[in-house]
């Protein structure tokens, strides 16, 4: 293909165009051969009427001799006339050759000079043409060149003859020797010339055998293209040709073997090229027809195999029967209704089957009343029938069956269903509505029914009747508003409104106004039932006054005590700074004292003032600690602890007494929690707790740990100090409450306390686990959400 | 040693404005050392041109009649030029984080210290507001 790229113009042509176009080519290539060989033919012929002329030439230079001669001897004017005869011919040639040299030579003169030169006139126009077009060619110009060398010796012949001519005719042939001595020249020019007309004729002839050989070369070389270009047009077409057609079979057989996939490739725009392209469409629009059919067979498949699956699972028995009531279709819902298998009942009477024995002749004659009158009572409508069942039972079946006409017969289609779990249901149904109205009527909550469409009462219970006031007669059969008991009516119809469309609303605070005009608070639960068919708005009145008065008297208590605790936190601050002011006074004086009496004093009065002032002191701290644990909860701020940085900031606090003591503190990676700050002293607490305690005889350890479960973390302070019998486990946890005396372990008995109140506050839990001289191990919770 | 003209003492409790005054005696820091035992006392000393406006005032905060706070209401109303060589420092036994929150925020309020006063806490201020 790619041969023909270069020529795209060529293959797009028509193929009779292309034809033409070979045939042209041949046929320039045929008229230039011949017009070559016509320019030959003329062109030799000029050389062949060249070496004429030079015959002539050199016969009327020979004839002229010969009468010079003659006339030298016999001195006859005839002679030298005759001798002017002959010597016309190469005077006349020369005259051509001289006007041939000229820039722009008349042809007047050179045809002229050439009939003088007597040759024939119809070589002449083909001599000069031949002088005029190949002068430049060296055997012409040769030729020319001894042509003009023989001009010039003819001019001296002249010379010679005149010269004898005039001493003849002055004094006759009186002096041979004289005349012999012209005669000798004459002599001379002519061996000269008869040398010249030899290397003429020679040259002329070379020429001429060169332009033969120059011309069947050229008529060679053309003939060859002809062929050649002959040859390779009709290959080229040729070959395009039928490798378009050979591309269209192909893809006809591929298309014959059902493959459409190929496409014939477009070798060019001509005939062939349209017939693939048109081919290709064929085959295209085959294509598609084929695949729309395909489609479409598939898609009746797939009609088939739904209409078929509709069948088989259809939820109700389908059941066809033809015009004898002999059964043709019978699908699985038919044979799990009636026990019967399709291939055992396909074929049989359909009364045989499925009609008990006493409405078999009815049904027989119902059905011939059909075919004849073609009015059928049952037919096209659902009916409730008895059916029988391959085990010979009975059940009550809902069938509705349509006739249909197919091909000219009547085919009937029958729906059938076993409707007897309906029947149970209704009788259900009616039963829960029975047990729903005594329960209606005995509860001890007021209860109404509305019916939804147009809100008006249809049933109250008895507890109802009590609370309103109004009796059953005033009360059915109007609505809500006109009754008048709804004392907030824009609430009561919002809620309408909402159990529309939800169905049910569950305890809403509505306020019922009775007949005697009392207010009653009730919640009211309401939700859409159908009873007798009808939809209707089932409410309960859960009558909550006395609740509500509860609930106002708790609200009232429950700020008063808010405002009684604000008072309390007051009173302790203000305490703490009056309670703290005469102690310090006390301390201050003691000292003031000490420093300027002492020295006065008896010994003794030095250790009373140390009693005095430690006393004092250990006042200080219990206000102190007692106001810290009045203030616990105060900041209700729950922030994010990081319990390693906790502990960390809580031993730095420590760090003395930890040195002092020597205690080993070792503790797990600690949990981020969520918690007060206060857990900075609860952890405080029991760390310096256990320090306290320790036992002085052995190192101190005190190990930390925590772990989370799913709701709480779980800390544990476990140390190896002097223990606490289990009987006192509870006390530690009260204020004031110690378990040693001031001498042993000093403190004011409100740490634990104030632990537990940390703990409580987060909503967790503390505890211990320890025995007397055994250590302690603490343990406290802290719930991963804190309740505020 | 910086040594004041006057210092202004205000507590309701007697033995604590003596005890405190025995302290600044002793440290030798003052040529008069005036008491007040509530709020408006103190004011009507102030107001008085005839006496010497005090460089130091040491206030308890928890005070009958006129109680600190109120009392340094009305001090902010003085002139500032009168103010200028004036620090007020509140000596009190409350821990409570309001209250020393609330002093923090005004600027009449130089510093705050806890009861009771001693040498020690006193070179403190001094340090603190009169350095050079």
């Amino acid at each position: 293909m790619k041969n023909y790229s270069n020529s795209g113009w060529f293959k797009n042509i028509s193929i009779s165009k292309k034809l033409y176009f070979a045939i042209g080519v041949m046929a320039l290539l045929i008229a230039i051969e011949l017009l070559t060989l016509l320019f030959s033919i003329n062109t030799l012929s000029s050389v062949r009427a060249f070496v004429g002329a030079e015959g002539l030439w050199s016969k009327g230079q020979k004839d002229a001799v010969y009468n010079l001669r003659k006339y030298a001897r016999s001195g006859h004017e005839e002679d030298y006339e005759a001798f002017r005869y002959y010597m016309k011919v190469p005077l006349g040639d020369r005259k051509t050759r001289i006007e041939m040299g000229k820039s722009n030579p008349n042809i007047t003169i050179l045809r002229k000079g050439f009939i003088e030169g007597r040759n024939h006139p119809d070589d002449v126009d083909g001599m000069i043409k031949l002088f005029r077009r190949f002068h430049n060619i060296s055997y012409i110009h040769d030729a020319i060149v001894i042509w003009a060398q023989a001009d010039s010796s003819i001019s001296q012949m002249q010379k010679s003859a005149e010269q004898i001519h005039t001493l003849i005719s002055l004094s006759g042939i009186s002096s041979p020797e004289k005349t012999e001595e012209n005669l000798n020249t004459i002599n001379e020019i002519n061996k000269k010339l008869t040398v010249l007309e030899d290397a003429f004729s020679s040259t002329l002839g070379e020429g001429s055998r060169w332009l033969e050989n120059l011309i069947l070369r050229i008529l060679l070389i053309i003939a060859i293209t002809v062929e050649v270009s002959g040859l390779w047009l009709t290959i080229s077409i040729s070959r395009n040709i039928s490798k378009g057609i050979k591309e269209i079979i192909r893809v006809s057989e591929e298309v014959g073997k059902g493959i459409f996939k190929t496409k014939a490739t477009i070798y060019s725009g001509d005939e062939i090229g349209q017939l693939a392209s048109s081919f290709n469409k064929m085959i295209s629009d085959l294509e598609r027809k084929m695949l729309e059919k395909e489609q479409a067979e598939i898609q009746i498949k797939e009609r088939e195999e739904q209409i078929k699956t509709i069948f088989e699972n259809a939820p109700e028995a389908v059941v066809v029967i033809n015009q004898q009531e002999q059964i043709i279709q019978w699908n699985p819902r038919a044979e799990a209704i009636f026990g019967w298998k399709a291939e055992e009942v396909t074929g049989k009477h359909l009364h045989e089957i499925i009609i008990p024995h006493r409405f078999r002749e009815a049904h027989l004659r119902g059905f011939k009343h059909f075919l004849t009158t073609h009015e059928g009572p049952v037919l096209n409508k659902p009916v409730e029938l008895p059916a029988l069942r391959k085990d010979n039972t009975e059940f009550d079946a809902g069938i509705s069956i349509s006739p249909t006409v197919f091909k000219g017969d009547y085919f009937f289609i029958g729906f059938i269903n076993d409707i007897s779990y309906r029947k149970t249901a209704e009788k259900k149904l009616k039963e829960s509505e029975e047990k729903f109205y005594s329960i209606f009527h005995s509860s001890s909550v007021s209860m109404s029914i509305v019916r939804l469409s147009d809100n008006k009462f249809i049933e109250v219970n008895k507890k109802f009747i009590e609370t309103i006031g109004f009796t059953k007669e005033e009360i059915t059969g109007k609505t809500i508003a006109e009754l008048g008991i709804i004392v907030t009516l824009e609430i009561f119809n919002d809620f309408l409104k909402t159990i529309k469309k939800t169905g049910a609303t569950l305890d809403f605070e509505l306020s019922l106004r009775n007949k005697s005009g009392a207010i009653i608070n009730v919640l009211v639960s309401m939700t859409v039932m159908e009873i007798n068919g009808e939809k209707c708005i089932v409410a309960n009145y859960y009558d909550i006054t006395e609740k509500k008065q509860i609930e106002v008297a708790l609200q009232k208590k429950s700020e008063e005590l808010e405002h009684s605790n604000k008072e309390l936190e007051h009173f302790a601050y203000v305490a703490s700074h009056d309670l703290q002011e005469p102690l310090r006074t006390i301390i201050n004086y003691v000292g003031l004292f000490r420093k300027r009496y002492i020295e006065k004093l008896d010994p003794n009065s030095d250790e009373f003032l140390n009693f005095i002032s430690e006393a004092t002191k250990r006042m200080q701290t219990l206000i102190k600690d007692l106001l810290d644990y009045s203030r616990i909860g105060v900041e209700k701020n729950i922030i994010e602890i990081d319990c390693n940085k906790l502990l960390g900031l809580v031993l730095t606090d420590m760090s003395i007494t930890i040195e002092n003591t020597k205690c080993q503190i070792k503790w797990e990676v600690l949990p981020v929690i969520y918690g007060y700050q206060e857990l900075r002293s609860l952890f405080q607490n029991l760390i310096s707790n256990a320090i306290k305690y320790r036992k002085k005889d052995i190192p101190c350890l005190i190990s930390i740990s925590a772990k989370g479960t799913e709701k709480e973390w779980l800390f544990s302070f476990k140390d190896n100090g002097i223990g606490i019998d289990p009987k006192y486990h509870e006390r530690v946890f009260i204020i004031f409450q110690k378990l040693h005396s001031q001498k042993e372990y000093e403190g004011t008995g409100i740490g634990l306390t104030q632990c537990k109140k940390i703990v409580e506050l987060h909503g967790g839990k503390i505890w211990l686990e320890s025995e007397l001289g055994k250590g302690s191990t603490f343990y406290f919770t802290i719930p991963k959400t804190i309740q505020l | 040693m910086k040594k004041f003209n006057s210092i202004l003492l205000i507590d309701d409790n007697p033995a604590e404005n003596n005890y405190n005054k025995i302290v600044i005696e002793d440290m030798n820091i003052a040529d008069n050392i005036e008491i007040a035992e509530n709020g408006l006392d103190a004011l009507n000393y102030l107001n008085n041109t005839n006496n010497p406006f005090p460089e130091l005032i040491i206030l308890d905060l928890y005070i009958p009649k006129m109680n600190g706070w109120e009392f340094i209401e009305e001090y902010r109303k003085f002139d500032s030029i009168k103010k200028s060589d004036t620090i007020l420092v509140i000596l009190s036994n409350t821990s409570n984080p309001a209250d020393i929150k609330r002093a923090k925020e005004i600027k009449e309020v130089t510093d705050f210290e806890l009861k009771p006063l001693n040498s020690h806490k006193l070179n403190e201020i001094l340090e603190r507001n009169f350095k050079k």
